[in-house]
């Protein structure tokens, strides 16, 4: 329970700092993904089955404020968050290279999803403008947030599990 | 929640069935657009106030950082203000004769004031959408406030975008940079009809996309461009910004021209909503029409167009249905509409009804020698 409520307001924190104080910090117009990270961490730290319902909850929070339809996002962040679990095996504490890869591929493999939804399939076919105006800009900023951010994830996890051996 | 202690449903059942209530949600959302409401109502109940909480604190460091830095900038700025004030003035003094004139002349058309005073309501931008794709962002006035779906936000002088959501503390505003974003424009001071819309990969450079220009028209660099008198959505007379680069389209019939806005979207914190619709706003089309008559004897196809809109336009409830379809509506025409017709102007920002964008291009076809 104790878990549950930590990563609720976990996606909440991340959601809002997101859409609110993170465009004070904005590089080039591109805000980091937060919700990808925690989506990621969690897939990688704890498996197919919790990256999968972190991942449909911050989808869905996407969905509600900033979606013209329920589901597309949430079905996005979830399946990210389902194949990120399968990593779960060669995960070990202390691997910083496995998640900074993860994040590079579940980043860029998000925005091509993105992409295609959402703009190919209305007629806006260069892709190389908007690979270079938005994916590799938000991949790297991303990646540069999660050099910090994962480690913060990485702790609240430790402690959580401590206190869950604790009870 | 211990996921790892029921190890009973294994997590692949999970996903399928998470990806189920997915596609669900999706069909739903569709279809019974109303029915999500109560859900996006309690989710922006909790989540509304901490965006507008955390957003007061991260404005005003964000200020107080730009203050100090942006000091210097602004003494110059000031200066050279002053000196183009007194410049203004005294063009204002022409005006203000103009002006006189203009309205004894109406007076003895027995013409109304053509830009009645809109009611407008103050909001402050609460929260921008979290992706990088999109440029909608929430404002923290809502339905209490009188605010309705598809009311016209400004920003500075100039129009910022429309209200595409409303709950009861919060409304969902789309700029007009947004990438699904149009608007039907007109050249101030001619009759040149032409489409602004909004475009992911030009707006980083600075400027939104003009397009379906008649060919015939000239046009100024540098010249005003406004919201048209035809739109259904959008108040007429609303300055969106200044045109650069006019270009002819591949297809020769149509120019297209880009267009910088006059509102900065970089560092939008407080807008002004106009709580009328067009939907209520006849005065204005009638006069149009009968100030075309007067002056343009030849452009009559024109006053058709206004003619219909007056009369199309529907009841305030229609319009609020109507707007939320308008998106994919919208969409929908930009790509199935091919370029060699490009002289429809206008047709793909309507987004109501054909009647309408079918005798404009009656209009634009008259108008081509």
């Amino acid at each position: 329970m104790k878990r549950c409520i930590t990563i609720g307001i976990i996606i909440v924190i991340c959601f809002l700092c997101q859409s609110t104080i993170f465009h004070f910090f904005e590089l080039s117009g591109i805000v980091p993904n937060l919700l990808l990270i925690v989506t990621m961490s969690f897939g990688l730290m704890r498996g197919r089955r919790e990256g999968m319902l972190v991942g449909f909850f911050s989808g869905l929070l996407n969905d509600i404020f900033f979606g013209s339809v329920m589901g597309p996002y949430a079905f996005i962040y979830m399946t990210l968050g389902y194949v990120n679990g399968f990593f779960h095996r060669i995960y070990y504490v202390e691997d910083v290279l496995l998640p900074m890869l993860m994040i590079t591929l579940n980043d860029f493999v998000y925005n091509i999803i993105v992409y295609v939804v959402f703009f190919l399939l209305r007629n806006r076919l260069n892709f190389l403008d908007y690979l270079s105006t938005v994916i590799f800009p938000e991949m790297l900023y991303t990646i540069l947030i999660t050099l910090f951010f994962y480690k913060l994830l990485v702790r609240i996890n430790l402690r959580l599990k401590r206190v869950k051996e604790a009870e | 929640m211990n996921f790892h202690d029921k190890k009973e449903i294994p997590p692949k059942y999970i996903y399928l069935f998470l990806a189920l209530i997915c596609f669900i949600l999706l069909f739903f959302s569709v279809i019974f657009e109303s029915r999500f409401s109560p859900l996006k109502a309690v989710t922006s109940a909790i989540i509304t106030p901490m965006q507008s909480g955390i957003n007061e604190v991260g404005t005003s460091i964000y200020n107080r950082v730009t203050n100090t830095k942006e000091k210097e900038v602004l003494l110059s700025e000031n200066k050279e203000l002053q000196t183009k004030l007194d410049e203004y003035s005294a063009q204002i003094k022409v005006y203000e004769q103009e002006s006189y004139e203009l309205n004894r002349l109406q007076e003895l058309l027995k013409l109304q004031e053509q830009y009645t005073d809109f009611r407008t309501v103050g909001a402050r931008v609460i929260a921008t959408d979290s992706t990088n794709w999109f440029s909608t962002f929430v404002i923290d006035k809502g339905k209490d406030d009188g605010v309705q779906v598809g009311c016209n936000i400004l920003a500075g002088n100039g129009l910022a975008g429309i209200v595409t959501e409303v709950g009861t503390n919060y409304s969902k505003v789309r700029a007009i940079i947004d990438d699904n974003s149009s608007v039907s424009a007109s050249i101030s001071g001619t009759e040149t009809l032409c489409t602004v819309t909004g475009d992911l990969s030009s707006i980083k450079e600075g400027y939104i996309n003009i397009g379906y220009i008649n060919k015939a028209d000239t046009i100024e660099e540098g010249a005003e461009l406004v919201t048209s008198h035809v739109s259904s959505k959008f108040l007429p007379g609303i300055l969106i910004g200044y045109i650069t680069e006019v270009e002819m389209d591949a297809n020769n019939l149509t120019k297209s021209a880009k267009c910088i806005p006059v509102v900065d979207f970089n560092n939008l914190q407080e807008v002004l909503v106009v709580l009328d619709l067009k939907a209520d706003y006849h005065t204005d089309s009638v006069n149009k029409n009968i100030y075309d008559n007067i002056t343009n004897t030849e452009e009559t196809s024109e006053n058709n167009t206004s003619e219909g809109n007056s009369e199309d336009l529907p009841s305030t409830e229609e319009g609020t249905d109507r707007t939320e379809e308008n998106t994919y509506e919208e969409d929908t025409r930009e790509t199935s509409q091919p370029q060699e017709e490009g002289s429809s102007e206008g047709g793909s920002s309507e987004g109501g009804s054909s009647e309408e964008s079918s005798s404009e291009e009656g209009s634009s076809s008259e108008e081509t020698p």
